[in-house]
């Protein structure tokens, strides 16, 4: 699993860790099953505080992307099949963007605005 | 391509064909003495004299299982290699020990068998010694002779290309953090193989012998304790470099971020490359190998090559490759 994590953005870094774990699943790197690594691994990598990887997975928990089962750790859930049937279309999405001249924050912002309105 | 060498027609002939030759052979011999045997017949040697005995059938199935099936499977498992163009030590080591084991179970089976003849009861049968050295004298033959009639191996791990660096922002870290696992079947055979152990050790404890059932349950546990710990790897890219641990924290393995030359992915197989599975060190090179497939090869500043089983180990030695590039420009 590739983490990024800028310590220079202004994203809380709980919230950077929890989009690198959504990045791996929307490009199809973990899947439905998968054990994430755990915290106290990925802490240790990226040279932050134990809670605030904790938070992150706590953060994948409450959307429903990953469960907290017991002697497992973080276990992927079946949302990322889901996550897999919407990535064609995403890609399909970007294409058409691209063809209008509309970069991807703008798309993100987009689709962002689109999700709160429905 | 690499045919040229005929490489792979004596592999098949040295690794293949010969021993299943030898063994049909030694099957035909043993058939034709079946009807002047003792049964049961000796099996067993301790010392001077038989003390284990079996069926004459059950001695054609250990001649076809030991010295035909077996055998045959070594020499099989390297052909594939051979032919996509792949050399080494190990590819031309196989088909050799394949002749050689083939050659020492024909010999010992029919000549343990031939001694037997015309006794009335096995028990009588003479020492196993001299028809031991005429087996392992035969095999070391027959192997040397199959090393020499297979031309040189010139070792030709294929050059993978370095992984590009992974691009990242000002003050952005990137780590990789993951496992390297054995396929679920192998996982499966092994636990199988830890229940029967378990098993048997309980048997021997509830009805058998309290020796025998001490044994079994070091065995047991030793196995135990080995699949926890050897079938699983924790793997960790991160600013100090490549670190690879067991489950059980018993094992562990890093290359500084300092000392990595250039990170790749690369395609594996184990038996042919590193003459099996799990913590191999062969010349030139240290790997975890946990199945064959993709892996993360990193060579070292010595040259020496180190190669751990990943799924996405593109994605590893991309970052790799970007923390050795911090860490060298932060040495100058």
């Amino acid at each position: 699993m590739l983490l990024r994590i800028d310590p220079d953005s202004s994203a809380a870094l709980y919230d950077q860790i929890a989009g690198s774990v959504r990045r791996e699943v929307a490009a199809g790197r973990l899947a439905a099953g998968e054990r994430l690594p755990s915290a106290r691994d990925v802490a240790e990598a990226l040279d932050v505080n134990l809670h605030t990887v904790l938070k992150a997975y706590q953060l994948l928990r409450d959307e429903g992307l990953v469960e907290m089962r017991r002697g497992r750790g973080a276990v992927v859930s079946a949302r990322a099949d889901a996550f897999a049937e919407l990535r064609a279309e995403a890609a399909a999405l970007v294409a058409r963007a691209r063809t209008l001249g509309v970069g991807a924050d703008a798309l993100a912002a987009l689709v962002r605005t689109a999700a709160e309105e429905a | 391509m690499a045919e040229k060498d005929g490489a792979y027609g004596r592999a098949a002939a040295v690794g293949v064909v010969a021993p299943a030759v030898l063994s049909v052979g030694a099957l035909a011999a043993i058939v034709a003495m079946i009807g002047d045997l003792p049964d049961p017949v000796a099996t067993h040697w301790s010392g001077s004299g038989p003390d284990g005995f079996s069926s004459p059938e059950l001695v054609l199935v250990m001649t076809g299982a030991v010295g035909g099936a077996l055998p045959i499977a070594l020499g099989v498992s390297v052909l594939g290699s051979i032919r996509r163009g792949e050399r080494g030590f190990v590819l031309r080591l196989l088909p050799s020990v394949a002749l050689g084991l083939s050659t020492l179970m024909g010999v010992l089976m029919v000549g343990s068998i031939a001694m037997q003849r015309g006794l009335p009861d096995a028990a009588d049968a003479p020492s196993i010694l001299p028809v031991l050295a005429w087996g392992l004298g035969a095999a070391l033959v027959a192997g040397a002779t199959g090393w020499l009639v297979q031309p040189r191996h010139e070792a030709t791990a294929p050059a993978a290309a370095p992984a590009r660096p992974l691009a990242l922002a000002p003050g952005e870290r990137a780590v990789w953090v993951g496992r390297s696992e054995m396929r679920p079947a192998a996982l499966a055979a092994i636990i199988g193989g830890v229940a029967v152990a378990t098993l048997a050790a309980l048997a021997n404890w509830v009805v058998g012998d309290t020796a025998v059932a001490i044994v079994v349950t070091c065995v047991a546990l030793l196995l135990a304790v080995l699949a926890a710990s050897l079938t699983v790897f924790h793997v960790r890219v991160d600013a100090s470099g490549l670190t690879v641990r067991s489950a059980a924290r018993l094992v562990r393995m890093r290359v500084p971020a300092e000392d990595v030359a250039s990170a790749s992915a690369i395609e594996v197989s184990g038996l042919s490359q590193f003459g099996g599975y799990g913590i191999r060190h062969i010349p030139g090179a240290t790997a975890v190998v946990l199945r064959s497939g993709s892996a993360l090869e990193v060579t070292r500043g010595s040259g020496r090559r180190f190669v751990v089983t990943l799924d996405d180990a593109a994605t590893a030695a991309s970052v790799l490759a970007a923390v050795a590039e911090d860490a060298h420009a932060a040495q100058d």
